[in-house]
């Protein structure tokens, strides 16, 4: 157990941190860039995923994470919760990377792969807050799609469980395959001397 | 005091030397300015004065690098902010970010070596002064001019303390206006500190700096005072060096190089004098 | 710097960071942990009435009503209209009917927001983040964590402007910004390259000066700021935990 520690710890190098603020940074732009060219979905978790594999699952993970708590204190404290679903999404992305499914060389399928696998993962963590904190609401159009599936269901809270999930799937499948497509690009346009994650590491601290 | 001694250096998948067996001394309170062309280890050797190199960048440090008595290469960086303070190319990128005010941002790093609160109000006033920010200690460090940041990146720095200053080429980003801020800054230091200066200003280095070092291709081509190398047509055209105008004017009359002068005032006479 | 703090000389103002956040904390666990809605509602009135104290009511109140209200009427579509498993019918307007007991539990997460929102901005517009971090420093928050959070507040305006440069960069070399979604969505990758470029780069020499600055260091940090802890402080901290603890004990 505590090798495994031992490996997130080591993660955390100089260099680490400060790429940990500017992955916040470009959630922060993506976000906005979605939002000024009236995007459906939401690309604030590309930074979180360059984070991720920079630097490594877990700093990707924090800097998803932070990214929601910096929005919090400054103007949005609803999002606060959906941390995690960032801190997910780093971890899913940094050891896709890690076990090598995702890289520069991915195929069709697997880049596919992967994001349908952060789609799922982010929509199972996101979906229980939006239920058992926020009666199932999101304040986006997602709403309208959750209520006719709602009708469908049983109305207990199961129900509006499968209907929340079900419509913030959808949402998720595009943003994270669209994310995943834009990270693969990124990847493919950074001249290799940005992946070499202990060039600039402090070895004696 | 800096000694320097058959320093050379690889960097990691490099396939030559940046550094090839660079030796040289300069003694407490001296300044020497580093010139050459691009590439030419300039920053390599910065980087080696202050520990960044072996301990931050990945490069193979062979030969010794000692200030003021303290082993650089074994030891850690973050202990070295007393012995060695640095100064980087762009003034924005030296901004912690974690400050708010102008104040502040000099205490950062006095706080992360744990200097107690007294000692630190103090320090900071005192550092404030010398590079004459004083008034502008609550504005935020974002909103002031390059040439200010710049200054304040001294000042932070020196607020540590260090004997040694190394300035990597710190006014190639900033306007004339900046520059001369910060050149004057390096008057003021030069008094008790010892420094050493990187920079392409080289009319500046007259009568700044107590000795020259020359770097081309990674090799030390010249150490000697300013008068016998900025003199040195031959040597400064080898080195890529931009000739200074009052050598060029006298090298195109064809004055003897040891009768040159690195002085405006003396130009005349000098000139004059051999055309009799 | 990215903020919604506005000064005034209010009481709330001048109280300890620490405090509001504690309120903060306190009054959503509360929140989220109660299913009764008399409790609910006594719990905003007291948010509330912090509001009025903060001097910046009208502004608070306007943020939270336009984050709060399309909620609301969400909740009660939800749950009052929608929830097959609510049958106790209130009244029926055209083809839909509003149900009681729906529409309670609609409420009861109704407030649960509405207190979480009111009391969060309490935080939010009263507390400058610089103050509210060097707080949470001084109580053992690692450094490396309050750093990133207000270094991103302060770089990330200058990256917006960045990107806000660039996108009308493109925008003049044609780059697709109306028309279709595929092609919209294209042209997300050469706007964002540029800012992720830079920063990446940067963040390498930024690390060298933080370096240079023994940040990294495993020294006991010290403290420029002074932390101030008032009487009042203490006792803001001690009336609003009885004010939780007994209302949950009488409602």
């Amino acid at each position: 157990m505590s090798n495994f520690w031992k490996k997130i710890v080591s993660e955390f190098t100089s260099y680490a941190w400060i790429l940990l603020v500017v992955g916040i940074g470009i959630n922060w732009v993506g976000g906005f860039i979605a939002q000024s060219l009236k995007l459906p979905i939401w690309l604030d978790s590309v930074g979180t995923m360059i984070v991720a594999v920079l630097a490594g699952p877990w700093v990707g993970a924090l800097s998803g994470a932070l990214t929601n708590i910096v929005k919090a204190v400054t103007f949005d404290p609803v999002g606060a919760p959906y941390a995690l679903t960032q801190l997910a999404i780093g971890l899913a992305v940094g050891y896709a990377y890690k076990n090598k499914i995702l890289g520069k060389k991915s195929s069709v399928v697997q880049l596919l792969g992967v994001s349908f696998l952060v789609a799922i993962i982010s929509t199972l963590v996101s979906a229980p807050i939006t239920v058992y904190l926020y009666g199932g609401v999101t304040g986006g159009g997602i709403d309208v799609l959750t209520a006719m599936i709602f009708g469908t269901t049983d109305g207990s809270m199961g129900g509006l469980l499968t209907a929340v999930f079900g419509a913030e799937l959808l949402g998720d499948l595009l943003d994270k395959t669209a994310s995943i497509l834009i990270l693969f690009g990124i990847m493919k346009l950074l001249p290799d001397k940005y992946f070499k994650t202990g060039a600039a590491s402090s070895k004696k601290r | 005091m800096i000694e320097i001694k058959n320093l050379s250096v690889k960097y990691k998948n490099a396939e030559n030397y940046s550094l090839k067996n660079i030796s040289f001394k300069v003694n407490t309170g001296e300044m020497v300015a580093v010139i050459g062309r691009l590439n030419s280890g300039k920053t390599t050797l910065c980087q080696c004065i202050n520990g960044l190199i072996p301990n931050f960048v990945e490069a193979k440090l062979e030969g010794s690098v000692i200030v003021d008595n303290v082993n650089i290469k074994d030891s850690k960086i973050s202990e070295i902010s007393s012995t060695v303070g640095m100064i980087l190319e762009n003034p924005l990128l030296q901004i912690s970010g974690y400050a708010v005010t102008v104040e502040e941002e000099v205490a950062f790093g006095l706080e992360n070596i744990g200097i107690k609160k007294d000692e630190m109000k103090r320090r900071v006033k005192d550092a404030l002064n010398l590079v004459d920010l004083d008034g502008l200690k609550y504005k935020n460090p974002f909103e002031i001019s390059g040439g200010q940041q710049q200054r304040l990146a001294i000042a932070s720095i020196i607020a540590m303390n260090p004997k040694t200053l190394v300035l990597d080429d710190p006014t190639s980003q900033l306007d004339p206006l900046g520059t001369d801020e910060v050149f004057n800054e390096l008057k003021k230091l030069k008094k008790n500190k010892t420094i050493l200066l990187v920079t392409q200003k080289i009319e500046k280095i007259i009568g700044l700096a107590d000795k020259v070092l020359v770097l081309n291709n990674g090799e030390m081509l010249a150490y000697d005072t300013p008068s016998k190398i900025l003199t040195d047509y031959d040597l400064l055209k080898k080195a890529g060096i931009k000739i200074p105008l009052v050598v060029k004017i006298q090298h195109e009359k064809r004055i003897p190089k040891n009768k040159i002068t690195l002085v405006v005032k003396e130009l005349k006479e000098v000139i004059t004098g051999e055309s009799h | 710097m990215l903020t919604n703090f506005v000064y005034k000389d209010s009481v709330i103002h001048k109280l300890n960071p620490l405090v509001k956040l504690f309120w903060t904390l306190l009054i959503i666990i509360v929140s989220f942990a109660s299913f009764d809605l008399k409790y609910l509602i006594f719990l905003a009135i007291t948010s509330f009435l912090i509001i009025l104290l903060t001097k910046l009511s009208v502004r608070i109140m306007k943020a939270s009503f336009f984050v709060l209200f399309p909620l609301l009427i969400m909740l009660i579509i939800f749950h009052g209209i929608v929830n097959p498993s609510a049958t106790q019918v209130l009244f029926k307007a055209w083809f839909f009917s509003v149900k009681l007991d729906g529409l309670l539990l609609g409420l009861k997460y109704f407030f649960r927001l509405a207190n979480f929102i009111m009391i969060a901005y309490v935080l939010i517009f009263t507390t400058h983040p610089s103050d509210l971090i060097n707080s949470l420093l001084k109580i053992g928050l690692p450094k490396q964590l309050g750093y990133a959070v207000l270094a991103t507040t302060q770089f990330i305006p200058l990256m917006i402007n960045d990107a806000k440069t660039i996108m009308d960069a493109q925008q003049a070399r044609g780059l697709e910004t109306k028309g279709n979604v595929v092609k919209r969505v294209l042209g997300f990758t050469p706007m964002i390259m540029p800012v992720i470029l830079s920063s990446i780069d940067s963040a390498y020499e930024r690390t060298i000066s933080l370096e240079i600055r023994s940040f990294f260091n495993s020294t006991k940090r010290t403290s420029f700021r002074d932390f101030v802890w008032k009487k009042s402080d203490t006792y803001s901290i001690i009336i609003m935990f009885l004010i939780v603890v007994l209302g949950g004990i009488f409602l």
